[in-house]
């Protein structure tokens, strides 16, 4: 089996009775898992996570439709689960119950996307330790919004699929993240 | 800016995670002989089951057809000829009225299961997924 494989293609051979082609697709996921579960949860946590969600990815590998969505999306939306999961029992998790009619302020609307961060703050996402501090006091959906667009290069689309918002609100939300980020470095 | 943010983004991924790789696949990869060994078991010892049912089932069968009076009616179509022509269709009420249907059904069944686990092992053995792990020694 070549690595080069697309999800998909793996995927079928898996079903055929190749199962040690699963080592794929664990190698092409679990680092991407890893830093946006992370991110969330705290780097102690994060691989019981990334465990949890993979062994639920292979139990559930049969009921994976390419249709509905990218495999990605879709071992995306299990990691997201399994850490709201895991913050729910650890009770850490403030919810934050965001309506799908989120208020759009007319003022965040009118920003246009390239003035959202300006190059000061620009050269100040250049230092790690910063953002990183930033990106901690950020709100989850926030941080998850950021990770997901910015370190996954994933479309708002399939971001909306994985946290379960709507395209609109998921945009609106990404421009929250980003003045909220901004904020912080400021 | 789109870029930029990428790249600051990118500059922060944790990467080393081989270890946790390496620890998952041998978690699955455990899982996974055990679930291929648990099957083995249960399609063995089914088909074993079913293989050892069919004969009883069959002999009951052969029972239930000659007291039903099956083999009598079927040996009025080898008898004569004039009457299978005028009475075939009594004839053939009679044959399936005296089936015995529910040793018919129990040894149809019976056979089904033995030759339907026995595709399936042979298909996990073919697969080689069952011979390595299993330690027959």
């Amino acid at each position: 089996m070549d690595i080069t494989e697309t999800d998909e293609e793996i995927i079928i051979s898996y079903k055929n009775g190749k199962h040690e082609v699963f080592k794929i697709l664990i190698n092409r996921y679990t680092s991407s898992l890893y830093n946006f579960i992370a991110h969330t949860v705290g780097k102690n946590d994060a691989p019981d996570i990334v465990q949890e969600t993979l062994i639920k990815v292979w139990k559930n590998i049969n009921k994976y439709n390419p249709e509905k969505a990218s495999f990605k999306t879709w071992i995306f939306t299990i990691a997201k689960n399994s850490t709201t999961d895991f913050l729910r029992k650890k009770r850490s998790l403030l919810f934050f119950e965001t309506n799908n009619n989120e208020e759009t302020s007319s003022t965040i609307e009118n920003i246009a996307d390239d003035n959202l961060l300006p190059e000061e703050i620009l050269i100040k996402l250049e230092d790690k330790k910063i953002l990183m501090e930033a990106l901690e006091k950020l709100r989850k959906e926030y941080q998850e919004i950021l990770i997901l667009h910015y370190q996954e290069e994933m479309t708002f689309e399939e971001i909306g699929l994985i946290l379960n918002k709507p395209l609109n609100t998921t945009k609106s939300m990404h421009r929250r993240a980003i003045l909220e980020l901004r904020k912080f470095l400021s | 800016m789109q870029e930029k943010i990428i790249k600051a983004f990118k500059n922060i991924k944790y990467n080393d995670t081989r270890d946790l790789e390496q620890n998952i696949w041998n978690i699955i990869s455990t899982k996974n002989k055990r679930n291929n060994k648990i099957k083995f078991y249960i399609l063995a010892f089914v088909g074993v089951i079913s293989f050892i049912g069919i004969i009883p089932s069959f002999q009951i069968l052969l029972g239930d057809l000659a007291q039903s009076g099956f083999y009598e009616y079927s040996s009025l179509m080898f008898a004569n000829n004039i009457y299978l022509a005028s009475y075939w269709k009594e004839l053939t009420f009679s044959l399936a009225e005296s089936l015995p249907a529910i040793s018919i059904i129990l040894n149809l069944s019976l056979v089904f299961v033995f030759f339907l686990s026995l595709k399936h092992l042979v298909r996990q053995i073919i697969n080689n997924q069952l011979l390595p792990q299993i330690n027959i020694a």
